[in-house]
């Protein structure tokens, strides 16, 4: 599955990132996230114990992938790979940078999308409010190039610590960048959004959510393909098993080809290796629905 | 099913407000109108347009007139919601080859060919340049000598005479007055004078009442800015009124011309399905039908796949339709001409 990030500089990717690698490696309901490669795993939790004592990491100045993993009660269930892009790759020429193509390229490939709109600015400076909404283009740019497939769409508003969220005008100024295209979500069957707001520093808030919440549709997925993968396979098997003939058999041999007998029991198998590979998912697909139930969509 | 393709051409003298128009209208409708969004096929241009924007809005820099010698040509996609209903091609045409100071008989001929290839045109007018009229202070005929308003309507003209002759839909026009808060005067509230140019439309503009075509009057205004115009504006003016209606104008247009397709294709459709029915039909009669098995299974085959085509093609006309309902209202008011006729 792959996760990437959208947004502008100074939005709060780079201390999202950490900060939501930090708290999932404390682990929440029973899942953690790990990182695959030493160095970043050794990176993140660094940059996320500077956060938590107010000190934010430098602006990212080039496109960082991350491989992780989801696991859940110490069993791996759903690798990811998280992408990380410089903030001015959301908004420069392609022909000044080359990750600002690579942007695109990810967002086509993208299995779900994290876009990060910064609270405090939307509410203080009105430019913040059009680069916000220009981030739309981007997702319209990359959904128009791409076969409709289910993908989820995370707006997370950061650093909503320095904002009162509680106040119905600042809640007005934050949603309105985004509600043409939260209206244009919600009207789609394959696309589906939610806003969190989330706060970054020393005192966290919905850190995980942004995260677990594209997982879930990982995970889902995964299970659909599975199931699919399960039920078309005992089909087939049956569909072999039903033409099983001594004749069958001998003819089989004798041509030296697969036997309906031996059609049958290889999709049999295929069948069970995909019911063991779905078991295991059931229980974590079941914990995330449990834990994100209160989140609004659209 | 293919995107459809509309081609758009603005014409306009030079200062007419052309590009900052253009660049109201993307900057607005790029965040999102009611649903419709449009966004540039390459990125770097929204980036420019957005930039450009940026220098209006954050430091009150307008955007200078395109040069006389250059014309831009931008590829938008226009969406309702994720929904891509067309892809415009927009040329913003520059004022030499209309004006007849172009360097060759070919820019002309090129201009000619890019009308004559245009799904809706752009008569773009400086709503400053009709003040002195509406005052009453200048003829008519002197408003329309400085806007070039007869050699706009000679390109239309044959733009018009080129459709009919390759049996093109024809162009809808848009007759974009720019800078709409200069209409208003001493006693005449910016609606009075639209009523006067209304009345005064005929004479002013004859290309809007050519049998055929239906034309949108449509005020704009990227802010109260004032009649001197200076290079820089102060940003608290900046108040943008009306700059997405042309776009969608023109897009309601198109669909509508295309439903006249589509129900002719429809009718093409169920004709040769009546036909292979009939061939069915005959092929069933009599103690040969036996043997006629596999020539009917044909057929019927070929039956249900016209049985297919009408079916997606009755659900675009119907989706066609409810969008064309949806683009009517975001216009309701504004004026139309359509054969010679004003609706409202």
């Amino acid at each position: 599955m792959k996760i990437v990030m959208l947004g502008h500089s100074g939005a709060g990717k780079t201390t999202y990132l950490s900060l939501m690698y930090a708290e999932m490696q404390d682990g929440i309901g029973g899942f953690q996230v790990r990182a695959k490669n030493g160095s970043q795993h050794s990176q993140l939790l660094a940059d996320a114990r500077a956060i938590r004592s107010s000190r934010y990491p430098p602006l990212t100045n080039h496109r960082a992938s991350y491989d992780l993993a989801l696991s859940y009660n110490g069993s791996e269930v759903l690798p990811f790979t998280w992408r990380d892009h410089r903030g001015g790759a959301a908004s420069g020429r392609t022909s000044d940078a080359e990750d600002v193509g690579q942007l695109h390229q990810d967002l086509l490939e993208s299995d779900a999308i994290v876009m990060f709109i910064d609270g405090h600015a939307l509410v203080n400076d009105p430019g913040a409010a059009r680069n916000a909404s220009r981030l739309s283009s981007h997702v319209l740019r990359a959904m128009r190039d791409r076969p409709e497939v289910s993908t989820p769409l995370v707006i997370a508003v950061t650093k909503c610590d320095l904002i009162d969220i509680s106040d119905e005008k600042v809640t007005e100024k934050v949603f309105a960048p985004v509600a043409e295209l939260a209206k244009a979500v919600a009207a789609t069957r394959h696309i589906v959004g939610t806003l969190i707001p989330v706060a970054c520093g020393p005192s966290s808030m919905n850190v995980v959510v942004p995260v677990l919440w594209s997982l879930r549709f990982g995970l889902i997925g995964m299970l659909v393909r599975l199931s699919t993968q399960v039920e078309s396979s005992v089909q087939a098997a049956n569909a072999a098993a039903s033409r099983v003939t001594f004749v069958d058999r001998l003819v089989s041999w004798w041509r030296d080809q697969p036997s309906y007998a031996t059609m049958a029991e290889n999709h049999r198998q295929v069948a069970l290796r995909a019911r063991r590979q779905l078991q295991p998912l059931i229980k974590p697909a079941e914990g995330l629905e449990e834990m994100l139930k209160d989140i609004q969509y659209f | 099913m293919a995107t459809p393709k509309l081609k758009l051409t603005m014409l306009g003298t030079t200062g007419s407000g052309k590009t900052t128009f253009l660049l109201g209208m993307y900057n607005t409708m790029s965040l999102g109108v009611q649903g419709y969004f449009l966004y540039t096929e390459d990125p770097d241009e929204g980036f420019d347009l957005g930039e450009a924007w940026d220098r209006l809005i954050e430091g009150g820099e307008l955007p200078q007139p395109t040069a006389e010698d250059q014309s831009k040509r931008y590829q938008f996609v226009f969406n309702h919601g994720f929904d891509t209903l067309v892809t415009v091609e927009w040329l913003d045409y520059r004022g030499g080859a209309m004006i007849g100071r172009a360097n060759s008989a070919s820019d002309v001929a090129q201009l000619r060919g890019q009308l004559g290839a245009s799904d809706s045109i752009y008569l773009v007018f400086d709503g400053g340049k009709l003040t002195p009229w509406l005052d009453g202070k200048a003829s008519i005929t002197s408003v329309q000598k400085e806007l070039r308003i007869r050699e706009m309507t000679q390109l239309v003209q044959h733009a018009i005479q080129d459709r009919k002759r390759n049996d093109l839909p024809l162009p809808s026009l848009v007759v974009v007055i720019t800078k709409a808060d200069l209409l208003a005067g001493p006693g005449r509230m910016v609606w009075d004078a639209l009523t006067t140019i209304i009345d005064n439309l005929k004479t002013l503009v004859e290309a809007a009442y050519v049998e055929g075509v239906t034309t949108l009057l449509c005020p704009v205004q990227v802010g109260n800015f004032g009649p001197t115009r200076p290079l820089k504006v102060d940003v608290r003016d900046i108040d943008p009124m009306g700059l997405h209606r042309p776009m969608i104008f023109s897009l309601m247009h198109y669909l509508s011309e295309g439903l006249g397709a589509h129900q002719a294709q429809l009718t093409t459709q169920r004709a040769g399905q009546s036909a292979v029915d009939q061939q069915i039909a005959a092929l069933n009669q009599g103690f040969l039908a036996y043997f006629r098995g596999r020539r009917i299974a044909q057929l019927q085959d070929v039956s249900a796949s016209y049985a297919r085509a009408i079916e997606d093609q009755q659900q675009q006309y119907h989706a066609n339709q409810s969008l064309i309902s949806r683009l009517a209202a975001e216009l309701e008011g504004h004026p139309i001409i359509r054969n010679g006729k004003v609706e409202l």
